[in-house]
C-alpha cells in the first residue's frame, strides 16, 4: 500500500462512497443510477409496445386496465467516471510538506472511495494543460494502480485551469464527476473553466489545497518574493501593514471562491496540511 | 545661497547609490503565486501613497544626511553671503550723514555693524574679510581675516569718522588689498549714499557691489531732515558799539513735506557757572529742498576777561514742549566764535620799528605793550613762565601777539608772532641767507596778510633774505624772500627780513594795511579759540610742549587728562558738535566742531556709480536679514541620522 492512505483512515473510507448529486450515462453497468433505461428494480416509465419488444417487460395489469399493450421501463444502473483532477504546477510544490503531497493524499482518499464504489476512477494531473491522462480505473483490485498513478505526479509548470479543461474536453471524456484538486491560484481564473465543465454536464466538486505560509505569512522585513511559476518578482516589506492587507485580500478571495462554489452548487473542501484533511474529506464523503 | 564649493560634498552621493545598489540584497522568498501579494501591495499603495517609497527610505535618509551635511559644512545664510574662499572688502561708509536715522530710528551706521557681524558670523570655511572705515582717510578696521574676533572688534570700531567719507580712496585700497584675491572676491560697500559727485567702479581688480542702506539711488529718502548748513557771527560796522554783531544762519530742509521751526541764537558758555543767554529767535517755514538765510542782529558782549562769547545756533520745535524730529541731530546745532573782545593786547618786543609801533598805536582797537626781551626772560624765570604778570584773558605770559624787533629768543612762542629785521643766522630754526640790497619783484596778492596791499614802488633796504624753503614766501626779491610766514602747530609767525624804519614802506599807505591785516588775522585766530578751526570729527591739534598736563572737555562733558609728548598734541575725537575745551596750564583753549555741510544735510542717496563691475544689491528695505542656518542644517541631520538608525534597526528590517 502506498504512503499516500493509511491503514486506519482506509478502514473509515471503507464504509463511504463518492457523492454525485446528477446522473450520468455510464458506459459500464454499475451500481448507481444512469441515465439510459436498463434492468435495474426502479420503474422509470412506460411506452407502448412495440414489435420486437420483451414480452416480458409488458404490463399486464395496464392492460387489464387499459385494454392497451404497454411496455415497463426500469432505470439503468450503470457505473460512475470520476475525474480525478489533480493540479501539478509549480504552485504546488510550495509548503512543508509540498502541497501537492496533500493534493495526492486528498486524491487517493478519494480515489479509492470510487473503486470502492466500482466507479471508474481516472486520474488527470494537469499544470497549464493535461500532463496526465491516465487510464480509468475500476473495481477494488486497482487501487494499486491508481497509487501508482497518483505517485507518479510532480509538481512542475505553469498552472492555466482553462487550457487544462479545453483538452480534457477535447478527448471526448464522459462526463462524471470532476473532483478537481487545486490551489486555485491561475491568473486566468478559476471560474470560467469550472462553468465549462458544468455547461458540458460534468459535476464539479472542489479541493481548494492551501498552505499555512499562504493563509498567515510570517513577517519576514525586507523580501522578494517569487512566483513560483512565472518567476515573477515581488518586493515588498512584510510587515504588518503588507501582511493585512494581503489577508484582506486573501480572504476576499476565499470569499469569492466559497460563493462561487455556493451560486454553482459546487462542493468546496479547503484544506491545508495542518487540517485534519481525513476529517473534512470524510466529512465531504458522508454528507453523500 | 550655498558655496559652490559646497556641492563637491553632493558627490558622496554617487557612491552611497552605488553602493545601495550593489549592496541591496532582499531575502527572496517562493511563494505558489504573487497575485494575492500584488493586489495586496496595490491596497496598500493606494491607501498610503509615500509607501511606494518605503523599500528607498534607508536610501533616501542617507542621502537627505549627506545634503544636509554638505549644506551644513557651506554655513548657509540667508541675505548677504559670501562665497567660500573668496574674500570681500567691506568698506563702511564713515561721513557725516550715517548717523541720519530712518522712520524706525535706526541710524544707517548701526545698521553696517549689524551686516559686517552678519558677514562675519556667515563667513563660510576659506573666505575673509576686510573691514574698511572710509572717512578722509581710509582706515582699516580689520586686516583680511576669518578671525570672528578680530572681525567682531573691526565691527564695534565702525564709526563716524567725520563730515565727509572719500569712498573713491576706501576703494582703491580694497582694490589693492585683492589685487591677488582668489576668484569670487569682491569689494561690497554699506553706504547710505548721501553725498555728491559718483564713484568710479572701472579698472578694480574685483568686482564692486554696492548696498544702500537708506533707500534706493535717485528716490527720495524717508529720511527727512532739516539742518544748518552754513553759520558765522560777523561784526557790525558799529563804531560806537562794537558788541554788535550779526549771526548769519542759512538752514537747509530736505523731505517730503514742508516744516516749520525756530532759529535760535544763544551764547555757548564754556563752563557750567556762566549763564546761558538767548541772543535772538526767529520762525521759519521751509518747503522741501529750500535753503533759506537769515542774518540775525545780536548783541555779542564780551565776558568779564573781555573775551567774547562763543555763539550757538540752534533749530528748534515750534512746540516747545516737544523736540525737533528729523533724522540727523549732528546739524541742528552750530557753533561759532563771536565778535572778537574789545580790545587787543600787542607785545612789541625789542629796540626801534618806530614806524610799526605808530601804525599799531593808529588801531584804536589795539593796546600796545612795549618791553625787551630780557626783561620777558626775567619775569619767565622769576614766575616760571606763568605768574601775576599775566596780561591775557585766560592769564598766562603774553596772551596777545608777540612782534620781535631784531633780537628773537631760541624758541618760538606759543601762539602767533611777528618778526622784524631778525638778528642772527636763524630765526626759530629758520635759516637766514647773506646780507644783501634786492628789489621786490612779486609778492602773494591771495595771502589775508597782503590784501590790498601794493609794493610796485617799495624799496627795501640791505637785509638777510629768509631761506624760501623753511617758510611760506609772500614777498620776494631777487636776493630771496623779504617777507615770509612761518606757520607751526601752536601759531604762526610772520617774518620781516628788513628793517621797517629803514625802507619807505611805512610811509605808504599799503604799509597800514599790511599792519591792520596783520593785526585782523590775529584777531580772528585768537577769536576762534586758539585752536585751528576744524571739521566735525577732525582730531584736535592742540600746541604743546612735552611734559605738558592738558585736560579736555568734550561737548558732552567727558573729561580726559593726559600729558603732551610732543610739541603738538593730536587728539582724536567723536564726531560730535560743540566746544572742545582744552585746559593747558593756566591757558585755555577752544576747539569748534561743526557739521555745516549741505550735502551731508541732503540724506536722499545720491552718489552714482559709474561703469564698472557694478552689482547694486537691492535695497535694505527688501532685503532678508542673513541668519546663521547651518547650525539647524547639522540639527537636522542628526534627526536624519537618528530616523534612519531607527528605520534600520526596526522589528522586521532586511
Amino acid at each position: 500500500m502506498s504512503s499516500l492512505l493509511d491503514p486506519a483512515f482506509i478502514r473509515r473510507l471503507d464504509r463511504l462512497r463518492l457523492l454525485s448529486r446528477r446522473r450520468f450515462a455510464g458506459s459500464a453497468g454499475g451500481s448507481r443510477a444512469s441515465l439510459r433505461r436498463g434492468a435495474s428494480v426502479e420503474l422509470a416509465d412506460h411506452r407502448p409496445y412495440a414489435h420486437g419488444d420483451d414480452m416480458r417487460r409488458i404490463d399486464w395489469n395496464a392492460y387489464a386496465r387499459l385494454e392497451e399493450l404497454v411496455l415497463r421501463l426500469y432505470v439503468a444502473e450503470e457505473d460512475l467516471v470520476v475525474y480525478l483532477l489533480v493540479d501539478t504546477s509549480s504552485s504546488l510544490a510550495i509548503g512543508e510538506p509540498p502541497k501537492i503531497e496533500l493534493a495526492k493524499r486528498v486524491a487517493a482518499a478519494l480515489g479509492y472511495v470510487g473503486l470502492r464504489g466500482n466507479e471508474r476512477i481516472r486520474v488527470v494531473g494537469f499544470g497549464d494543460g493535461l500532463v496526465r491522462y491516465e487510464p480509468a480505473v475500476r473495481g477494488q483490485r486497482q487501487v494499486g494502480k491508481l497509487l501508482r498513478s497518483l505517485d507518479g505526479l510532480t509538481a512542475d509548470g505553469k498552472t492555466s485551469l482553462v487550457q487544462s479543461v479545453e483538452q480534457l474536453l477535447a478527448r471526448r471524456s464522459q462526463p462524471g464527476l470532476v473532483l478537481l484538486i487545486s490551489d486555485l491560484l491561475d491568473p486566468a481564473g478559476y471560474e470560467r473553466p469550472i462553468d465549462r465543465l458544468l455547461s458540458e454536464r460534468f459535476e464539479v466538486a472542489l479541493f481548494h489545497i492551501l498552505d499555512r505560509e499562504e493563509i498567515a505569512p510570517a513577517s519576514g522585513g525586507d523580501m522578494v518574493l517569487v512566483d513560483s511559476e512565472s518567476g515573477g518578482r515581488v518586493e515588498v516589506t512584510l510587515d504588518a501593514e503588507a501582511i493585512a492587507a494581503y489577508e484582506r485580500r486573501l480572504g476576499a478571495f476565499l470569499e469569492g471562491v466559497e460563493a462561487y462554489a455556493r451560486r454553482r452548487g459546487i462542493s468546496y473542501v479547503r484544506l491545508t496540511a495542518e487540517d485534519a484533511f481525513e476529517e473534512l474529506l470524510l466529512r465531504y464523503l458522508r454528507s453523500a | 545661497m550655498l558655496s559652490p564649493w559646497s556641492w563637491l560634498w553632493l558627490l558622496l552621493l554617487a557612491p552611497l547609490i552605488a553602493l545601495y545598489i550593489l549592496k541591496r540584497r532582499r531575502v527572496e522568498r517562493r511563494v505558489g503565486s504573487t497575485l494575492l501579494w500584488e493586489a495586496a501591495l496595490r491596497d496598500l499603495r493606494a491607501e498610503r501613497p509615500w509607501r511606494r517609497l518605503r523599500p528607498y527610505l534607508s536610501l533616501l535618509l542617507q542621502a537627505l544626511a549627506i545634503v544636509l551635511g554638505a549644506a551644513a559644512l557651506a554655513r548657509p545664510a540667508g541675505g548677504l553671503e559670501v562665497p567660500s574662499g573668496a574674500q570681500t572688502v567691506v568698506i563702511v561708509d564713515g561721513s557725516a550723514s550715517m548717523l541720519g536715522r530712518d522712520a524706525t530710528g535706526r541710524a544707517a551706521i548701526e545698521r553696517a555693524r549689524e551686516l559686517v557681524a552678519e558677514l562675519a558670523n556667515a563667513l563660510p570655511p576659506g573666505a575673509a574679510l576686510m573691514v574698511i572705515n572710509a572717512g578722509d582717510v581710509p582706515e582699516i578696521l580689520s586686516p583680511m581675516t576669518s578671525d570672528g574676533e578680530a572681525l567682531q572688534r573691526a565691527k564695534a570700531a565702525i564709526a563716524v569718522r567725520g563730515a565727509h567719507a572719500d569712498l573713491q580712496s576706501a576703494i582703491e585700497l580694497g582694490s589693492d588689498r585683492l589685487r591677488d584675491a582668489p576668484s569670487g572676491s569682491r569689494i561690497l560697500v554699506l553706504s547710505d549714499l548721501a553725498g555728491e559727485g559718483a564713484i568710479e567702479g572701472k579698472g578694480l581688480s574685483a568686482p564692486l557691489q554696492v548696498r544702500p542702506l537708506a533707500g534706493q539711488v535717485g528716490k527720495a529718502s524717508d529720511r527727512s531732515n532739516t539742518g544748518i548748513v552754513d553759520f558765522e557771527v560777523r561784526a557790525r560796522d558799529h563804531a560806537d558799539a562794537r558788541d554788535h554783531a550779526e549771526a548769519f544762519v542759512r538752514v537747509a530742509h530736505q523731505g517730503s513735506a514742508p516744516v516749520e521751526l525756530y532759529v535760535t541764537i544763544a551764547t555757548a558758555p564754556l563752563t557750567g557757572d556762566e549763564p546761558k543767554r538767548t541772543l535772538a529767535s526767529r520762525r521759519l517755514r521751509l518747503q522741501p529742498g529750500a535753503i533759506e538765510a537769515l542774518s540775525l542782529p545780536i548783541v555779542s558782549t564780551p565776558n568779564a576777561q573781555g573775551a567774547a562769547p562763543f555763539v550757538e545756533a540752534r533749530l528748534a520745535s515750534v512746540d516747545a514742549s516737544k523736540p525737533l524730529r528729523d533724522a540727523l541731530e549732528l546739524d541742528d546745532r552750530a557753533f561759532s566764535p563771536g565778535i572778537g573782545q574789545s580790545r587787543l593786547p600787542v607785545f612789541l618786543i625789542g629796540e626801534g620799528q618806530l614806524s610799526l609801533e605808530r601804525a599799531l598805536v593808529a588801531d584804536p582797537r589795539v593796546d600796545l605793550f612795549r618791553t625787551t626781551l630780557a626783561r620777558i626772560e626775567a619775569q619767565s624765570a622769576e614766575a616760571q613762565g606763568a605768574d601775576a604778570e599775566a596780561h591775557g584773558a585766560d592769564g598766562g605770559p603774553l596772551d596777545g601777539l608777540v612782534i620781535y624787533a631784531g633780537k628773537t629768543p631760541e624758541a618760538p612762542p606759543s601762539g602767533d608772532c611777528v618778526v622784524v629785521a631778525p638778528e642772527g643766522d636763524r630765526v626759530f630754526d629758520i635759516p637766514l641767507l647773506a646780507p644783501t640790497s634786492s628789489e621786490i619783484v612779486s609778492w602773494d596778492e591771495l595771502d589775508a596778510s597782503l590784501r590790498f596791499v601794493r609794493l610796485n614802488d617799495v624799496h627795501l633796504p640791505p637785509m638777510r633774505p629768509i631761506a624760501p624753503s623753511a617758510a611760506i614766501p609772500l614777498v620776494q626779491t631777487r636776493a630771496g624772500v623779504a617777507l615770509a610766514r612761518a606757520e607751526r602747530p601752536d601759531g604762526e609767525c610772520t617774518l620781516i627780513a628788513f628793517d621797517l624804519d629803514r625802507s619807505d614802506w611805512p610811509r605808504r599807505a599799503s604799509f597800514v594795511l599790511f599792519v591792520r591785516n596783520l593785526v585782523e588775522r590775529f584777531r580772528e585766530r585768537r577769536d576762534a579759540g586758539g585752536l585751528a578751526p576744524g571739521e566735525l570729527g577732525d582730531a584736535l591739534a592742540i600746541p604743546s610742549r612735552a611734559g605738558q598736563s592738558l585736560e579736555i572737555t568734550t561737548p558732552a562733558g567727558l573729561e580726559v587728562s593726559l600729558r603732551a609728548e610732543s610739541s603738538l598734541t593730536l587728539f582724536p575725537i567723536e564726531p560730535s558738535v560743540g566746544l572742545f575745551t582744552i585746559r593747558r596750564d593756566e591757558k585755555r583753549l577752544v576747539g569748534i566742531r561743526n557739521l555745516l555741510d549741505a550735502s551731508e544735510t541732503d540724506l536722499t542717496p545720491r552718489i552714482r556709480f559709474r561703469e564698472g563691475e557694478l552689482a547694486e544689491t537691492e535695497a535694505a528695505s527688501s532685503e532678508t536679514a542673513p541668519v546663521e542656518m547651518w547650525p539647524w542644517f547639522a540639527l537636522a541631520l542628526l534627526a536624519i541620522l537618528l530616523l534612519e538608525t531607527f528605520w534600520a534597526t526596526r522589528r522586521g528590517a532586511a
